[in-house]
């Protein structure tokens, strides 16, 4: 990005970009998504069709960009909208704590779901 | 907050709205799907969403996620490809294309 953009590190620039980069990835992703979990010969979502898909090391990669990207641009997208209503700077700052912890816990439940899945039983 | 309506104006609020119905349903799905180290209260859990309204819920669900797709792609299109030149064409194709791939998952959903 270019040094213009910079301005106050608080501008919001940096979210604005990345909320585009990370919208285009998930596009594509979802699209994934819908035809993995409805339209593939392993699709399906009683608990052993589940454990037999994601035991691929692929689905795991998947997956894993997956949360990360859509927990991302969700809350993101949450705190942009939230900014743009001018709320005290004492609140501000106690709204991104909650957004923050919000998406560090969701995204680590994901992660360990995805890598500590119980075997096929 | 006051808004003027003009053409793209839908596209902005249901932008917003429809991105915050997205971010409750990817929380609350991450923690559902996290049930997997549990396979009798998942399974339990998965009957639940047989139900036929549930399956309507997806259905809007879809419809939710491809209006967010498209028009996401029309503000890409805006902020990288001179997209304000040609913007209500770019706001028409949002909805035509939401509304069939709309019908179109309806079909392949139901029939």
């Amino acid at each position: 990005m270019s040094y213009k953009y910079r301005g106050a590190s608080n501008s919001g620039a940096n979210g604005w970009f990345f909320q585009r980069i990370t919208g285009i990835v998930l596009f594509v992703l979802v699209l994934a998504h819908f035809y993995i979990a409805h339209r593939t010969f392993q699709s399906g979502h009683d608990w052993d069709t589940i454990i037999a898909r994601l035991a691929s090391p692929y689905m795991k990669m998947f997956y894993l960009s997956f949360v990360t990207l859509g927990v991302w641009h969700g809350l993101n997208g949450l705190w942009s909208v939230i900014r743009d209503y001018n709320i005290s700077s004492g609140y501000r700052k106690s709204i991104f704590a909650v957004i923050f912890s919000v998406g560090i816990f969701i995204g680590l439940l994901g992660f360990i779901t995805i890598l500590n899945l119980p075997a096929a039983h | 907050m006051r808004y003027v309506k003009h053409y793209g104006t839908w596209g902005y609020i249901l932008h917003r709205l429809t991105g915050l119905a997205l971010t409750g349903y990817i929380l609350i799905h991450i923690y559902l799907i996290s049930g997997l180290h549990n396979k009798p209260a998942f399974q339990s859990e998965m009957q639940f969403f047989e139900h036929p309204v549930l399956k309507l819920l997806e259905w809007a669900l879809f419809a939710v996620i491809i209006f967010h797709a498209l028009n996401g792609l029309r503000i890409f299109m805006v902020d990288y490809f001179s997209g304000a030149r040609y913007h209500k064409v770019l706001m028409s194709a949002v909805w035509v294309f939401s509304i069939i791939l709309f019908l179109a998952m309806g079909i392949v959903m139901f029939i």
